[in-house]
């Protein structure tokens, strides 16, 4: 294979080598501007999802807020039902002046109301406590196995908080976790107990479209959860992820509030008795359906820059076909001189220049330059197609009789040049090879225009420079060499001179 | 030419994108638009389910039903409960005024009062795809069969027993008695300490009476139709007998008994009903002491004994019911289910289904104090009777109760209160006919 076929394939593999890059970058731009546009985009649908679902989580918890006030309210209004006549309320099984017979009809009197009001609802327990721990009506085993040890009413009675209603709320009793109370003040020597198992909220807690792992809780004014929809929780405090952001000063305003953290959305309403229901969900969960179309998306935005590259790739090689050998052609039209089809000057002397920079480099270099004699003859006589013709039959002659390892180039008008380097050869050999390729060029030249050297004198003249490649330049070379064609000129034309031996006549 | 190549891929590069960028924001948002979405909430069947209890049974309860909603996801049971005391008034109420439960647990004495015709409760035969009714013998069935209508089936059979506090009977050297006059002797030597030898409810009161009259008698104190068989001087003599119980340190009045007492060893014994063994000797036995069952005190000489048993409780469901089939469901899960089972144990008492005393068997039920007292109760097969309603019926019980109360307390004569007594009690009677 040829240099110049080489060239011209790594021309043509460049320009295909720039398309893919070309194609490469317009692909990863693509990806880029979707990417970062899918990423505006759903980021902006995840913020407005949680602010959808933070609203409707909010209006869902208002509603758990009016369940549950509703009940409290009925838990402290049935209660009353015993203020309806002073036997009820007033009775003081502590009064020493009190008659027995009395008291015993004045408890069935009691117990017998106590039996119409429990009517009303589900009550754990539902009883009078006296001074001295004496019990009316319903007061549970469980409850009374609270306080073996007696102290029943001053424990409950400390739980009275509300001075004007005379009246409190209170769970986890010594340590009790299954039941939360209310207490009313009767008269001075008389509370009223009632309790409900905190499992019973779960009807008021009924939360419409649950979103998975929503956790649901009623805590007290410690944070104590009294109940919860993960039963594992009631007893215990509020997790600290939820208490963190249930202390910041927005929260503590009182006011029922949502928050959106990294990780939980957390809703609170505060009840009428300062109790709170405090809703949770993990903020990932919220976003789950948000994380799937982002997934879904950039996969579709991968799978369309890839198809845009298929594509691409279609559209190149449709393309690149026509134009296969366009730009190696577009090359040698830019590098090679029309007429004689060797390296035009400027291609003769970059190629001339690189092979002088070449490593490893050349030991010697023989550069010749040739000028035909009498060429302005050839145009006046024969005409200028002619002496066109004469041009490029000297490139043929030359492409002809030098192989690919030596330069070839039309320097201007009917002027010639020839490089060739040399490694590990004797300059000797080399002279005595440069001496018969020139015999071999001068008699090449006299057949090939016998006709023109008949008609007009055409003949060949040449100046030849040989050099160490060391310390040269085409400059260099370009002169030396001319100066010996110059020399030819002179001595009579159709000869050729070694550049440095005219001093010795060495001209042949 | 350049210049317009150029142009041209440019103008191709930017119709690529911004087909790229529409698909993608189509995608996007067609997501939420274009279809529409119907979301569906298949209502659940809403059935309810009364019981009266202890907390123990209150709590094992609900947790039964969150694990029937579990294999019944479609029904959601609802709830009603309450202690014993105003229970049977809660029911009365619901019945008359058509409010009831679909499921309920009724006692024994309410076949009488709410479908003596059969037609207060479902027929449970006819419910017998979805409750497996032969875990039940036909003398099982035959206590909740009224007129040929399998009304209600007994979760336990029931008798009463006396558990004594072993260390404070140690403590003044009594054994366990076995006639009256034992217990007026045991009587004599706690009331020094004004403590007591007994005490219970007043339900339990009224019975411990009828048993002492029935044996001192020979009569019964109801005739099987539910009518007052004792007369009114046979009635002020059992005013007296009662009194001299009070008085004589036997048993604690009715009003002032608390549990608490009992626990702490001021009152040394209770009678109970075996279904609530787990209160009075298991609860006893927590506290570190000893205690000791036995029967009835006995009068030498008695014609009749005086016990009496009953199934504990039962479960019906309304004839009102509008979801049968799932009330059934229930039902059938309260009887035999064995996660059910395991949590009610012996809580009523030993069960009646062979399928719940199959699983029991292998919880250990033979080691279970309710089981031994069944044991016993079963020894003196021939002794038992099965319980005349009207001896449960709480207005007689007040009747009697508050009648007596004014002889106690000196307000008026034996003889005075009998007639009084009495005539409530036949006015009773005559009203539930």
């Amino acid at each position: 294979m040829s240099d110049k076929n080489r060239k011209r394939e790594r021309s043509d593999e460049r320009f295909r080598l720039f398309q893919y890059e070309v194609l490469f970058v317009f692909a990863m731009l693509i990806i880029i501007v979707t990417a970062f546009l899918d990423y505006i985009i759903l980021d902006r649908t995840g913020q407005a999802m949680q602010e959808k679902v933070s609203d409707l989580i909010a209006a869902n918890s208002r509603q758990l807020e009016l369940n549950i006030n509703s009940y409290l309210e009925r838990m402290e209004t049935t209660p009353t039902l015993l203020f309806s006549d002073e036997v009820y309320y007033l009775y003081d099984e502590t009064d020493e002046k009190m008659e027995d017979y009395d008291k015993v009809k004045n408890e069935e009197t009691i117990k017998n109301r106590i039996v119409d009001i429990g009517l009303m609802d589900n009550y754990s327990d539902f009883g009078i406590v006296f001074a001295d721990d004496h019990k009316v009506g319903w007061v549970s085993h469980g409850t009374q196995d609270l306080f073996k040890d007696g102290g029943i009413y001053d424990t409950f009675s400390s739980y009275i908080t509300n001075p004007k209603k005379n009246d409190g709320w209170c769970f986890g009793v010594n340590g009790n976790s299954d039941r939360m109370y209310y207490i009313k003040r009767l008269n001075p020597n008389a509370i009223l107990i009632s309790s409900i198992y905190t499992r019973e909220l779960a009807s008021v807690f009924v939360y419409p479209e649950q979103l998975d792992e929503m956790t649901i809780r009623l805590v007290d004014d410690e944070n104590t959860i009294m109940y919860s929809s993960d039963d594992s929780e009631i007893g215990e405090k509020l997790p600290d992820e939820i208490l963190k952001n249930i202390e910041d000063e927005f929260f503590d305003a009182g006011n029922s509030s949502s928050i959106v953290t990294r990780d939980y959305l957390i809703n609170t309403n505060v009840c009428f008795n300062g109790w709170r229901v405090v809703c949770s969900v993990p903020t990932d969960i919220i976003l789950k359906e948000n994380q799937e179309l982002k997934s879904f998306t950039l996969r579709i935005s991968g799978a369309l820059a890839m198809m845009f590259v298929l594509v691409g790739l279609v559209i190149i090689t449709k393309l690149s076909k026509p134009m296969d050998g366009m730009v190696s052609s577009l090359q040698d039209k830019a590098e090679i001189d029309r007429l004689s089809g060797v390296m035009n000057k400027a291609t003769f002397q970059e190629s001339v220049e690189n092979e002088l920079k070449k490593e490893p480099s050349d030991d010697l270099v023989v550069f010749v330059m040739m000028d035909m004699d009498n060429f302005k003859q050839i145009n006046d006589r024969l005409g200028h197609s002619y002496g066109d013709q004469v041009i490029i039959r000297m490139g043929k002659l030359l492409r002809k009789l030098y192989n690919n390892q030596t330069i070839i180039g039309r320097l201007g008008g009917d002027e010639f040049a020839l490089y060739t380097g040399c490694k590990d050869v004797p300059i000797e050999d080399i002279k005595a090879a440069a001496i018969e390729r020139m015999e071999q060029v001068i008699e090449a030249f006299s057949e090939e225009f016998e006709y023109e050297r008949e008609q007009c004198e055409l003949s060949i003249s040449a100046g030849v420079y040989i050099k160490e490649v060391s310390g040269t330049d085409f400059k260099d070379l370009y002169e030396k060499a001319d100066s010996a064609l110059y020399i030819s000129k002179n001595n009579g034309k159709s000869c050729y001179t070694f550049y440095g031996e005219e001093a010795e006549d060495d001209e042949k | 030419m350049k210049n317009k190549a150029r142009f041209t891929f440019i103008i191709i590069f930017f119709i690529m994108t911004a087909l790229l960028v529409f698909t993608l924001v189509k995608v996007n948002f067609n997501a939420g638009y274009g279809k529409s979405y119907t979301t569906t909430h298949q209502g659940e069947t809403v059935i309810q389910l009364s019981w009266w209890g202890n907390d123990a049974r209150h709590i094992y309860t609900m947790e039964g039903v969150d694990h029937f909603q579990e294999l019944y996801p479609d029904v959601l049971v609802s709830y009603r409960y309450g202690e014993w005391n105003g229970y049977e008034k809660r029911t009365k109420v619901w019945m008359e005024s058509d409010n009831e439960a679909d499921v309920m647990q009724i006692n024994y004495a309410w076949l009488d009062m709410y479908s003596s015709d059969g037609e207060g409760f479902y027929d449970l035969n006819e419910l017998s795809e979805y409750i497996d009714l032969d875990n039940f013998t036909e003398e099982e069935k035959a206590y909740g069969t009224k007129n040929g209508k399998l009304n209600a089936l007994p979760i336990a059979m029931n008798t009463h027993v006396f558990y004594y506090n072993q260390d404070v009977l140690d403590e003044y050297g009594l054994s366990l008695p076995k006639t009256w006059d034992d217990l007026f002797e045991m009587g004599e030597a706690l009331g020094k300490d004004d403590r007591y030898v007994l005490g219970m409810s007043k339900k339990q009161m009224f019975i411990l009476i009828i048993s002492y009259y029935e044996q001192s008698s020979g009569k019964q104190m109801f005739n099987q139709d539910g009518t007052l068989a004792i007369s009114k001087d046979e009635m002020t003599e059992l005013i007296e007998f009662y009194r001299s119980l009070i008085d004589g340190h036997v048993l604690c009045p009715v009003d002032t008994f608390d549990r608490n007492r009992y626990m702490s060893g001021e009152i040394a014994g209770t009678m109970c009903w075996v279904s609530d063994t787990k209160i009075y000797c298991d609860g006893l036995a927590e506290t570190g002491a000893n205690v000791s069952r036995c029967m009835y005190p006995v009068l030498p000489g008695a014609k009749r004994s005086g016990w009496y048993t009953k199934p504990a409780t039962m479960w019906a469901i309304s004839s009102n019911t509008e979801h049968p089939e799932e009330a059934a469901k229930l039902l059938n899960y309260l009887l035999n289910d064995p996660y059910m089972v395991k949590l009610q144990q012996t809580e009523k008492g030993v069960p009646v289904s062979k399928k719940a005393i199959e699983i029991l068997n292998e919880e250990g039920l033979s080691e279970t104090n309710e089981y031994k007292a069944i044991e016993e109760m079963n020894e003196h097969q021939e002794n038992l009777q099965l319980i005349i309603p009207n001896i449960e019926n709480e207005s007689i019980i007040d009747a009697f109760k508050q009648g007596a109360d004014e002889y106690i307390f000196d307000k008026a004569t034996a003889e005075e209160c009998a007639d009084v007594i009495c005539d409530e009690i036949n006015e009773i009677i005559e009203g539930t006919e």
